[in-house]
């Protein structure tokens, strides 16, 4: 029963897979998002680091690390569509409702197919970068740190799809819900710590209590050794109480949704 | 006048639709203000540590950042969209609908999809800007306020080029979507100061995509850097990224085929 349900899916992301592998020159050219902002804090922090040898608790190669991971993990992390919110307002929702299939998991299967060639792409920058930068950048302690690094950042990924699954849903309510997507869009890039590390900022407590954090900061954090005295396992429970929440809350949304439903211009 | 008469009198009709959607510019506005709050935050931890960037104290970096946030918001606001839409009509071969108006057709398709929406931003990144100055304690003479805007004018104009000449690889490569926004990756070199940059990473933001020029040299007239040099400089830069998109343009659409009746 479960691989009948399973079977439907995985037909999904084999489309998606193809569709990606369409227009390969296209994915190369989003290596930008990989390479160039992370080159960019690369020569600011450097200018820096030419006065303190420390800052926060961060040493040069840490921090250019830090960056070019967070880069790595903030952009290869499955999005939920826009297509979402455009097919509540425009009635292409209704053979959501029509077809044996779940919203939520079509959406899950597609992005993170679709993002599988990307995510290879992705990973040819990040090596590039290192190579590049090899004089300043640091590799994880071990092999442990670095899967967990990937675990926590897959898992802090799924947390971030369903945030943005949830954002989407709020189409059914907002007449034009894109302004809302790209003001969250922007938070969640400023909460995962892209822009800084978290534990720089004032007030990080309240920062680091935050669910967003382990979208990409805290599986950065782990690669580049800075979280070696942590429970994993409370932290993993702590991530998935927050999936679980975040996820009730979109099935939630998504019930009160289709009853508030008008499916717009459709037959 | 003519041309100048038709652009605004569509500036104003696109303005008249989009003014029926509030919510939106309640967004923007706070969208604008958050994003200023996390410039400030990133700068005011690093200015924590030390007391100077390549010599940029924290006012300069202040009006820095907010001359590159005012122009990438202006330049994205009004031909952003536009220059980018150039890919999708000539992907759909829908461009003849604007080759055959008694219009410039390359000037109707910059301006063809202004997003009023992000100019909601701009007090917020203006902030910033005069917050700099506040914390300096001095003020530009009003002559170097005037080389200031010639300067940003100049860098408004390259920065369309700039994304006009990319977009225009539409006719060569047929999905060229994610090309579109590497100028927009780049642009992030444009918000630090120009003596962090060391290389040949330099030599090419200075010269074949020259996005640290774009916000840099406007701000050297405001921190008494006046050199008549860097005007000139962006002048010739000017020029040469107009001949490219001149000769780009003409033999783009010589290999558009279109795809209406």
């Amino acid at each position: 029963m479960f691989l009948k349900v399973l079977r439907k899916y995985i037909a999904v992301s084999e489309i998606m897979i193809l569709d990606a592998l369409q227009y390969k020159i296209n994915t190369f050219f989003l290596l930008s998002v990989i390479l160039v902002p992370p080159l960019a804090y690369f020569f600011l922090w450097k200018s820096i680091y030419t006065q303190k040898e420390i800052i926060g608790n961060y040493k040069l190669g840490e921090i250019i690390t830090y960056y070019i991971i967070t880069y790595f993990f903030l952009e290869t992390k499955p999005r939920a569509p826009w297509d979402i919110a455009h097919s509540i307002k425009n009635g292409g929702f209704s053979k959501y409702i029509t077809k044996p299939i779940n919203h939520f998991f079509f959406y899950f299967f597609s992005e993170y197919s679709y993002l599988f060639v990307w995510w290879i792409t992705a990973v040819f920058g990040v090596v590039i970068l290192f190579f590049a930068l090899k004089n300043y950048v640091i590799l994880p302690y071990g092999l442990l740190p670095f899967f967990l690094s990937l675990l926590f950042s897959f898992f802090g990924g799924v947390l971030g799809f369903i945030i943005e699954y949830i954002l989407n849903l709020l189409a059914f309510w907002v007449e034009r819900p894109f302004a809302f997507l790209r003001f969250f869009d922007l938070t969640i890039y400023f909460l995962s710590g892209a822009i800084i590390p978290l534990d720089l900022l004032p007030f990080k407590n309240v920062f680091l209590f935050l669910p967003f954090k382990y979208i990409s900061f805290f599986p950065a954090r782990i690669f580049i050794g800075k979280e070696v005295n942590i429970n994993i396992l409370n932290e993993l429970f702590i991530l998935f109480f927050w999936i679980i929440l975040f996820y009730s809350i979109s099935q939630i949304i998504l019930y009160l949704g289709r009853k508030s439903y008008s499916a717009p211009g459709s037959i | 006048m003519k041309s100048l008469k038709i652009i605004l009198k569509f500036l104003y009709l696109k303005f008249k639709s989009h003014i029926a959607f509030r919510t939106d510019t309640v967004l923007q506005i706070l969208f604008g203000i958050l994003d200023t709050l996390f410039a400030f935050l990133f700068f005011n931890v690093i200015y924590s540590y030390v007391d100077n960037v390549v010599g940029f104290e924290k006012g300069e970096i202040y009006i820095l950042t907010g001359t590159a946030y005012l122009l990438d918001t202006l330049h994205r606001s009004i031909f952003g969209t536009g220059i980018f839409s150039l890919s999708i009509l000539v992907k759909s071969g829908r461009l003849e609908k604007y080759l055959i108006r008694p219009f410039k057709p390359n000037v109707l398709v910059a301006f063809r999809e202004p997003r009023f929406d992000m100019f909601y931003r701009l007090p917020s990144y203006f902030v910033l800007f005069i917050y700099g100055f506040y914390l300096l304690k001095t003020f530009p003479s009003f002559f170097d306020i005037l080389l200031f805007f010639t300067s940003f004018s100049i860098s408004s104009l390259i920065y369309i080029f700039l994304s006009y000449n990319i977009t225009l690889l539409t006719f060569w490569i047929i999905e060229v979507y994610n090309l579109y926004y590497i100028i927009y990756d780049f642009y992030e070199f444009a918000r630090y100061p120009e003596k962090i940059y060391k290389g040949i990473f330099r030599k090419i933001f200075i010269t074949i995509i020259p996005v640290i020029i774009l916000s840099n040299y406007p701000v050297k007239f405001l921190l008494k850097e006046r050199n008549y040099f860097f005007l000139f400089y962006q002048i010739f830069i000017l020029f040469i990224f107009f001949l490219i998109f001149k000769l780009m343009w003409k033999r783009g659409l010589r290999r558009y085929e279109g795809a209406t009746i």
